[in-house]
């Protein structure tokens, strides 16, 4: 159907592999209790750390490390202040933001005044899976990251719900208090959450650059990294709501790359807006049944009607470019403004530095 | 007596830490100076040269800190109040081009209306950029720190759009607006070439006053204040945090979009570009930071912030240093800045604690971001 | 040393009751110039349950916190069974087989109940221990008949069925020594006699048991010996038998104590606080679990006191937000001197002549970051004369706030002192003054000794009555029983959110009143 076909699904995916794995660090990290708002500087710095690895060695394998090394650097800075400094994580997420773009650029400009491009990481079908009508070739005829970043999502969400580490990373979360009094070192668990959370976007960074297109440009990242960063609030702090948040941005990414070469919006664009703007208001009212109509319905209930008669109209509309690479960040503020109260709380001990003698 | 000597060593590292994280700051721009071979003398004489050495570029570095330090004031508001949005760059654009549509519009209007109405169109288009912070916060419970942080991307594009599109001047399909009329430039002092000494640097000082006094002296401030030392309290006492939080963020917006219309027509361009913004919506925080969140402190700040920004593009001028090395350096002192806050807490408490057994909580009760 | 729930050392345990569990020799810890605890001796047997006694700051806390880890002594050592121990960390304590019982119990209230037994630091972080816990809780069950329910969240769970997975979790990993802190504070009076009877099992079990409590008559229903700590030493210890009452008290307050003078009859005047119908949800929870208050009416005249006895998480916190106004009620009304409080704007309940001593000062009552002379006039700054056009006459508050120091006893090195580093009995002062300067006509106290000393707490009862005697009103919501029939004119009690009854202070007892809490239970 036009604009839907395997193209888009493959490009949704390519999108939003990084995302997803950055996304999914920051999940770690904040479900220990430090919130990092420096996952885009984070991300340019695993960029040009794997940028400049592969320059220097040639290997794409020792750039996604180059790269995980430079995010763990960061992530590192990130705990001192956060952890060990007690400072505000918000602000210290602000100042790695600043840092991670200066250092890139300035060492960019000095070391590679002529960018140099590299191959980047090339599609491998797996056996057997990538049979699979439509998935198979959306999802398993992809590169090595994509099947690195299911890998990792897989295994935090084991790691998660299944084990005693995923226990006590919730514990120092919801009530630092209570881990400490059962023997549970808040300050390691936080440590760990905010490494695993800088290696993840180290390496999602060196995606950006090395893996997806072969060279290094200033300020890259492009917002990836404050996408991943709603996608957890969106997600209601749980790998599954992040699941769902990361394909909302991703799909709307990929349509805007499709759209912005196509001219006209294709009528098939609005069924799309209409279905999806329905199975919203459908689901959030099954979970309330007896409640009475929200501002969000009304709008959501109007957003319906326009989108339909804009599909049976098919008036000719142009969007400019601009305004569709808009696209996925309106839709983030419109997606995390629509869900408003939700089931799932933040944990309890977000953002707030743990002091034992308070306990 | 004891107390009188704690407050006074407390002021003293006040004024210390600045001066230390400076000093370092140095340091280090040295280092990474010799690091890519250029003499760090010739770059500090070039520096100097390029910021303070001439009445054009002296004059160049206070017009620059004037956006600086309006942004600086609208993060000391926000965060007095216990609300941390990073929108100003969005906000400095939407400010920006705001007035930059009512200043295209003013062509026959003597300067005297002309000047005030693009100052006012600034901090109206501000303001309402910020005002969707503020909603998406009060009503709907989205952190601000996400929304402004997606709607600063946005702004990026909108303004993109708007300078290729309805706002595009109609000279060779360059992306960016049309001349603005004369009568719309802000005055600057007459003696100094290029128009580089903008008047507008009298911002600088009523502005960070009438902060300083705002908030001391009036119930809104105190309101502020007590919302952002601890919320619970100030709503059980019968203050309104949502409305003090989203006032805060409104006017912060209005200082972000003056800063953006200051940007536009007291700049070197009379005109609105791509890019216009210029990294001055981070860099405003950061000269907040550096000040420690006082107003008045944060005039020096600005200032030694806009000396980086200027004295960079002069070092790439004449030495070809990278001109990013500003944004390393700005980077840097912002972490420095972190770091020595943490110092200086921790002496104040094992002062503290010798003196009372009793545990303070130094750090102030912020409510968890629980709310997306 | 570590024990085993097995039954083989469950039986060695038994065996060694008698003698030396944990002993304490000479210990001291200092902050600073200030000593919290000076050569404090303490010996604890197998198969004993030991009172640690002592006023608020008596050091009960920070020796405790020496023996489960969290601070290291200055000077003395630590004993378990005769062989010195030293801990550096909390686990080292835990991995010796000593465990705490806190007053705010240490659980994870969005995990479920055997996951938050289950947290603990592991050899193998990847490995899954749910099941292997599972095992051992059952073990714990079936020698003490403390049973959990594995999959439920402990947000769901009661106070006293929290405390039960404390005690679980504790046992599960092989705690011998168990301190319980003021475990009594939550339960109703047959509550505590069941956590009693669990008391007297466990030691006879061979466990170590150390009491922390104020309540002399709990005390003495369950412990063999005490050690009274005063001042940070150790003031007198020994046999419970040997030793009265009124003697413990001289060993706590360090001299005889006089007791209050029984309330002058109540001469009640017109109705200042009436409540009707008032039903308020629960928070965070889902619109099917019950109501945190239901059908609660209530009303308090002019120049009386009212008592609202009831176990922690009854409805008390709900009560105060509806009357004060943060929070809507989901049905009824609140009035205050006539006036329909309006959820949402506290402001009204402060302009109908209300006055709030919240019990959590911290969050509710001061802004730790600003001036004491500030958090003093907070509310007399949103009125003329000290503000105008909304500017503030600061001058004027200044030397309002330092003539309440005065009248209310805060001690401060000035009104510019940062009340967040003020002693928690000065800013309870701090917070009377801002309370009751306004002449109130509703006084509304939660806990209002929570904390404070006994100068400090005669204090804050005498400022109550005054202000009853000048005809006043006061709602006074405690969980302490005692505290509620001594200083009410009339007790209702409030139980699972409902009012379960009312009874003139002058003939409430500890057991009418318990009667009245746990008749809601079987309701």
């Amino acid at each position: 159907m036009g604009v839907f076909d395997i193209a888009f699904l493959i490009a949704t995916v390519t999108i939003a592999a990084p995302i997803l794995l950055a996304a999914t660090g920051e999940l770690v990290s904040q479900r220990a209790g430090v919130m990092n708002v420096g996952l885009e500087g984070i991300m340019l710095g695993g960029a040009f750390g794997g940028y400049l690895t592969m320059a220097v060695t040639g290997s794409i394998g020792l750039g996604f490390i180059g790269g995980i090394v430079a995010g763990l650097l960061f992530g590192a800075l990130m705990a001192v202040l956060a952890i060990e400094a007690k400072v505000d994580q918000i602000v210290a997420g602000i100042a790695i933001n600043l840092l991670g773009f200066g250092v890139t650029a300035f060492l960019n400009a000095d070391l590679f005044p002529g960018a140099e491009s590299f191959t980047p990481l090339s599609r491998v079908a797996l056996p057997v899976l990538s049979q699979i009508p439509v998935l198979g070739e959306a999802i398993f005829t992809q590169n090595v990251f994509v099947y690195a970043v299911i890998v990792v999502v897989v295994g935090v969400g084991l790691a998660l719900n299944r084990t005693t580490w995923g226990i006590g990373l919730k514990a120092v979360g919801e009530n630092p208090v209570a881990a400490d009094a059962a023997g549970v070192s808040v300050r390691g668990i936080r440590w760990a959450g905010v490494l695993f959370a800088g290696a993840c976007a180290g390496a999602a960074g060196a995606y950006v650059s090395i893996g997806d297109v072969g060279v290094f440009r200033e300020a890259m990242v492009g917002g990836r990294g404050y996408l991943a960063l709603a996608a957890v609030l969106f997600g209601g702090w749980r790998l599954g709501g992040l699941l769902v948040a990361v394909a909302i941005f991703a799909g709307a990414d990929a349509l805007q790359l499709r759209l912005q070469a196509s001219g006209d919006v294709p009528p098939e664009v609005w069924v799309m807006a209409l279905v999806a703007v329905a199975v919203f208001l459908i689901v959030g009212r099954l979970r309330r049944r007896t409640a009475p109509v929200t501002t969000v319905e009304i709008i959501g209930i109007v957003a319906v009607l326009v989108s339909g008669a804009l599909a049976l109209l098919q008036p000719a509309i142009t969007v400019p470019a601009p305004l569709w690479l808009a696209l996925p960040y309106v839709l983030a503020l419109s997606a995390l403004a629509a869900g408003g109260r939700r089931r799932h709380r933040a944990p309890q001990a977000l953002t707030i530095p743990y002091t034992r003698s308070e306990a | 007596m004891n107390a009188l000597r704690g407050r006074g060593r407390a002021d003293l590292a006040r004024i210390l830490t600045p001066i230390a994280v400076l000093a370092v700051t140095i340091v280090a721009a040295a280092a990474l100076v010799l690091a890519i071979g250029v003499s760090p003398a010739a770059a500090g004489a070039a520096f100097w040269q390029g910021t303070f050495g001439t009445p054009v570029n002296f004059g160049t570095t206070l017009t620059q800190a004037v956006p600086l330090l309006l942004v600086a004031l609208g993060w000391i508001i926000t965060t007095k109040a216990g609300r941390l949005h990073v929108g100003f760059p969005g906000q400095i654009i939407a400010g920006g081009t705001v007035a930059t549509t009512v200043g295209l519009l003013c062509g026959d209007v003597p300067p005297i209306v002309a000047v005030p109405l693009t100052a006012l169109a600034g901090i109206v288009g501000g303001a309402l950029w910020a005002a969707i912070t503020a909603w998406l916060w009060a009503v709907r419970g989205v952190l601000e720190i996400v929304s402004s942080l997606l709607l600063n991307l946005v702004a990026v594009q909108v303004a993109t759009w708007l300078i290729r599109g309805p706002l595009r001047g109609s000279l060779d399909g360059q992306p960016q607006s049309a001349t603005f009329p004369m009568s719309t430039l802000w005055p600057a002092v007459p003696g100094i070439p290029g128009h580089a000494l903008s008047f507008d640097i009298v911002l600088m000082p009523v502005c960070a006053v009438l902060l300083v006094l705002m908030l001391a002296r009036t119930r809104f401030g105190f309101d502020v204040r007590a919302s952002g030392g601890n919320e619970t309290a100030a709503r059980w006492s019968g203050i309104d945090p949502k409305k003090t939080g989203v006032v805060a963020i409104l006017i912060s917006g209005g200082f972000a979009g003056l800063a953006g219309a200051a940007l536009l027509f007291a700049g070197s361009a009379p005109w609105m570009s791509d890019g216009f913004e210029a990294g001055v919506g981070f860099n405003g925080i950061a000269v907040a930071l550096l000040a420690r969140n006082s107003p008045v402190g944060a005039i020096l700040a600005a200032i030694v912030f806009s000396s980086l920004n200027v004295g960079g593009t002069a070092l790439q001028a004449k030495l070809d240093v990278p001109s990013s090395l500003a944004a390393v350096l700005q980077g840097a002192v912002i972490v420095l800045v972190l770091l020595s806050t943490v110092f200086v807490h921790v002496r104040a408490k094992r002062s503290l604690t010798s003196a009372t057994p009793a545990p303070v909580p130094t750090t102030p009760v912020r409510e968890p971001a629980g709310r997306v | 040393m570590t024990i085993h729930t097995d039954p083989d050392a469950r039986v060695s345990l038994k065996a060694k009751r008698g003698a030396p569990a944990l002993t304490l020799r000479a210990v001291t810890k200092r902050f600073g110039s200030f000593t919290a605890n000076e050569n404090v001796d303490l010996a604890v047997a197998w198969g004993e349950i030991h009172a640690l006694l002592g006023e608020n700051g008596a050091g009960k806390t920070t020796l405790m916190r020496i023996v489960t880890g969290l601070y290291q002594p200055d000077e003395g050592t630590l004993e378990i069974d005769g062989e010195a121990v030293h801990f550096r960390r909390p686990e080292q304590a835990l991995r010796a087989g000593i465990g705490m019982v806190h007053q705010h119990f240490t659980l994870v209230p969005t995990l479920s109940e055997v996951e938050n037994i289950a947290m603990r630091p592991s050899v193998f972080p990847w490995r899954n221990d749910l099941r292997e816990t599972q095992r051992k809780a059952d073990e714990v069950a079936s020698a003490t008949g403390l049973r959990i329910t594995p999959d439920r969240l402990v947000e769901d769970a009661s106070v006293s069925e929290r405390q039960r997975i404390e005690i679980v979790k504790l046992l599960v990993r092989g705690a011998s020594i168990l301190i319980f802190d003021e475990p009594s504070a939550a339960l109703t009076p047959d509550e505590w006699e069941d956590l009693a009877g669990l008391m007297k099992r466990l030691a006879a079990d061979g466990h170590a048991i150390i009491l922390i409590s104020h309540k002399l008559s709990e005390v003495f229903s369950v412990a063999d010996r005490f050690t009274v700590l005063r001042r940070g030493a150790v003031a007198g210890s020994g046999d419970l038998g040997d030793v009265s009452a009124e003697h413990l008290v001289s060993l706590m307050v360090g001299g005889a104590v006089d007791p209050r003078p029984p309330l002058e009859p109540s001469r009640p005047g017109a109705a200042v606080l009436e409540i009707e119908g008032l039903d308020v949800a629960r928070e965070n929870s889902s619109p099917s679990a019950p109501p945190a208050l239901s059908g609660v009416g209530l009303t308090v005249r002019g120049g009386e006191i009212v008592g609202v006895a009831g176990v922690a998480g009854s409805g008390q916190r709900e009560l105060v937000e509806a009357i004060v106004g943060v929070a809507a009620p989901l049905a009824g009304t609140v009035r205050v001197s006539g006036v329909a409080i309006s959820a949402g704007h506290p402001q009204h309940f402060y302009d109908a002549g209300g006055a709030l001593i919240p019990e959590d000062r911290h969050h509710v009552a001061i802004v730790g970051g600003m001036t004491l002379w500030e958090n003093i006039t907070m509310r007399m700054l949103r009125h003329a004369p000290l503000r105008r056009h909304g500017i503030l006459d600061t001058a004027a508050a200044k030397r309002r706030a330092r003539e309440l120091m005065v009248e209310f006893d805060v001690r401060a090195a000035s009104e510019n002192t940062t009340i967040g580093r003020m002693s928690g009995g000065n800013q309870q002062k701090a917070v009377l003054a801002r309370e009751l300067s306004g002449d109130p006509t509703l006084l509304i106290a939660v806990q209002p000794v929570r904390g404070l000393d006994v100068r400090a707490t005669d204090f804050v009862y005498r400022r109550l009555i005054e202000h009853r005697d000048r005809g006043g009103a006061v709602l006074l919501i405690s969980m302490d029983l005692d505290e509620v029939i001594a200083m009410s004119d009339r007790v209702v009690v409030l139980a699972h959110g409902r009012m379960q009854g009312e009874l003139p202070a002058a003939t409430a007892t500890r057991e009418s009143v318990g009667a009245l809490m746990t008749s809601a239970v079987a309701a």
